[in-house]
């Protein structure tokens, strides 16, 4: 566990799934509901924003503010077109509004493809630094803007939760809704707003992933980040904002040391293995919510 | 005074979302499988009824990335044979079907493609596909060449009547990288690899036919990870005097490129030919990432057929277009299948196979200049000779290659 370059890679996929994972987590205490087409919303804004400097020849920052935009509006989508309907349809039933949003993941993939074309492009660097060493370890150009956006997004996040009226509300309708609704929170309102912030950490978390990826960014990516991205926040849990980063770090750590120690297949087994002792022993996560009764 | 009490306040929702993940999983398996969609253009006959052929492509698997140019290549070629009146006076018409180089369904895309009317048929897919499909050729008895094609296996029996290959077999590679290999005195080499069946079935011919060298240590990531550092990590011990990619995704390959440069930045490097020939996805690597890495490319400016496909290419492409092997080779299956059908007596399948098989040095759209093309009834795999290689090595940019100083093609009777 000495090779520095290594523990680099730990903290690029790490802040990258923490991201995933707080995208997860906003949406889920704001709506009690499992966006599982957060995944394609990292790969659409990361692969749009390249197709539009790459193939359009757009400025890099019209890019990604086209992006992020399209991104917020998808997310509303999501929400009022999709999630909304099908659950007062099932009646307040989780499982078909679940299974929608997974055929919605299929289909952002699919026609992100045909929009997008289906070969990798590259990330775009944004705000990046000059490559550098570091001991042994070579930084690359984009792992710092990485870095930063997610310590600063985790930090917003946190803050605006704790102490934004808004903030506050997200956190009565994802305790209780019903409760929430008696209240006379503005329910629906505020699930929008959790869809629409959901959708853009995780587009930042494309934007920012993308050129630190290693190897561009494919219409196939989506399914992939939204099952690692799932999975660091059961291992995090939901206790705190910063449960999610936590969980996108021994998601990272297991990702690189255990492919290094024991080969590159042994990785998909220790991860099934964790997701295993996760879901059967510690389903709520390492920090799990606390309320008083 | 309240207590708290841990709620584990998401179990239940964390339960649902369980049993959706493995709907997702199993939606995922079921869309896969069943993916499989078949397009049709037409060019406007004139002079009688079209001559229909079929594309059994991979548009968005894993070998997208190389046959989806090779494709539009191959498009471009049948529209320049249109534009001169088609073949006996009969406008080609094309029906396409995307196997995404999935095993499963490239039988389903070739009975849909003789459904819709395919009396030849081209395959730009990947290897497992194109071996599991041999049977169900047998059984449809239309000829079909598989331009991309490198396993040796392929154009081999059982079941090889109507089949054949274009591109120079994996196991012409082997002495070509050796030709330098031998001057540069490597004798060891460090391999990694992707985990797709394709290399799988790919690497092991390959590796054989390189018998100037040892295999030392072999790695395998998944080819869609986004980080290979442990992997890369782990090529440093047993060392060997080189490292060797093997992979058919180019995302991939640029990924090894790129994790391999920044921990061996001395170390000489050979890859196969997938970043190689597929010069739209030079940029995926980081700047400088490719500068020294040896792999074997098709293309020598030389080659006056590569001159003349190049510029009418570019015309129809654009001015960037760049051939390399695997577009040359949709050229070549195309130039192939349109001789043979003005040999043939007419369009059966016995009468196009009995054509195709008579065939004989054709000149080829890539290696060297003189490289020719023969088919015959005991010869499915159509080069003559090992000069439709050429080492190349990316040099003094990603963007640029020239030849490996360390190749002498002439050693080779190129």
């Amino acid at each position: 566990m000495g090779n520095p370059q290594l523990w680099v890679s730990v903290f690029v996929d790490g802040a990258f799934y923490g991201l995933i994972a707080l995208a997860y987590y906003v949406t889920l205490i704001g709506s009690q509901f499992f966006n599982f087409a957060i995944g394609p919303y990292a790969m659409v804004t990361g692969l749009g924003a390249s197709w539009l400097v790459v193939d359009e020849g757009w400025s890099l920052w019209s890019a990604v503010v086209v992006m992020l935009a399209a991104i917020a509006v998808l997310g509303a989508v999501t929400e009022l077109a999709v999630v909304r309907p099908v659950q007062r349809r099932a009646t307040g039933g989780e499982l078909p509004a679940l299974v929608a949003v997974a055929a919605l993941l299929f289909a952002i993939q699919q026609l992100a493809g045909e929009i997008f074309g289906f070969t990798p492009l590259p990330g775009q660097p944004i705000l990046p630094t000059s490559t550098f060493t570091l001991g042994s370890a070579t930084i690359q150009a984009s792992v710092v803007p990485l870095l930063a956006v997610a310590a600063a997004v985790f930090l917003l996040v946190g803050l605006w939760v704790r102490l934004t009226p808004t903030g506050r509300m997200l956190r009565a309708v994802g305790d209780s809704n019903h409760a929430a609704r008696l209240l006379g929170f503005p329910v629906n309102r505020i699930r929008l707003i959790a869809f629409i912030l959901g959708a853009l950490i995780a587009g930042l978390a494309g934007l920012f992933f993308a050129p630190s990826s290693g190897n561009g960014v494919n219409f196939m990516s989506g399914l992939n980040w939204a099952l690692t991205g799932f999975l660091a926040l059961v291992i995090g849990g939901t206790g705190t904002v910063w449960a999610p980063l936590l969980g996108g770090f021994v998601l990272a750590l297991v990702n690189i040391f255990v492919p290094y120690y024991f080969g590159g297949s042994s990785v998909s087994y220790v991860l099934l293995g964790l997701a295993v002792v996760f879901f059967a022993f510690r389903p709520e996560g390492v920090f799990a919510r606390r309320v008083r009764t | 005074m309240g207590r708290t009490c841990i709620r584990g306040a998401n179990r239940g929702a964390i339960r649902v979302a369980s049993a959706a993940l493995a709907t997702v999983l199993a939606a995922s398996t079921f869309i896969g499988m069943t993916a499989v969609e078949a397009t049709a253009s037409g060019a406007a006959t004139s002079g009688g009824k079209a001559i229909v052929v079929g594309f059994d492509v991979d548009q968005s698997g894993p070998g997208a990335g190389y046959n989806v140019p090779a494709y539009n290549v191959s498009k471009a070629e049948i529209k320049q044979i249109n534009s001169h009146g088609g073949i006996k006076g009969r406008q080609i018409k094309t029906v396409t079907c995307n196997d995404e180089s999935t095993p499963t369904k490239v039988g389903a895309c070739l009975q849909k493609l003789a459904g819709e009317g395919a009396v030849f048929i081209i395959q730009l897919t990947g290897s497992p596909a194109v071996i599991q499909s041999k049977s169900t050729v047998q059984k449809l008895q239309i000829p079909v060449i598989s331009s991309t094609n490198a396993s040796p296996t392929v154009p081999l029996p059982p079941d090889n009547t109507y089949i054949y290959t274009v591109a120079e077999p994996s196991t012409v590679w082997g002495p070509a990288y050796c030709n330098g290999m031998k001057r540069q005195h490597i004798k060891t080499i460090a391999l990694l690899q992707d985990n797709t069946p394709t290399i799988a079935g790919f690497t092991p011919p390959l590796l054989k036919s390189m018998s100037c060298v040892k295999v030392v240590n072999t790695q395998t990531a998944p080819v869609d990870a986004t980080n290979i550092t442990a992997e890369v990590s782990r090529l440093s011990s047993p060392k060997a005097d080189a490292l060797m990619i093997s992979t058919a995704e180019p995302s991939f390959d640029a990924l090894a490129n790129n994790t391999i440069k920044q921990q061996y930045p001395k170390t000489k490097v050979f890859d196969v030919a997938t970043l190689c020939n597929n010069p739209s996805t030079w940029k995926l690597a980081n700047p400088n990432a490719l500068v020294g890495t040896v792999c074997p490319g098709a293309i020598d400016p030389a080659n006056k057929v590569t001159q003349k496909v190049q510029k009418y290419l570019k015309s129809q492409l654009g001015s960037s277009f760049v051939l390399s092997q695997f577009t040359a080779e949709g050229w070549d299956g195309v130039n192939l299948m349109a001789q043979a059908m003005r040999k043939a007596p007419s369009f059966t399948g016995p009468a196009l196979n009995k054509a195709v098989q008579s065939l004989k040095n054709v000149p080829s759209a890539s290696g060297s200049p003189g490289y020719t093309l023969t088919l015959l009834p005991t010869k499915h795999s159509a080069p003559n000779g090992p000069c439709g290689i050429v080492m190349v090595q990316w040099h003094p940019t990603n963007n640029k290659q020239r030849t490996w100083p360390a190749y002498h093609a002439k050693t080779l009777g190129c």
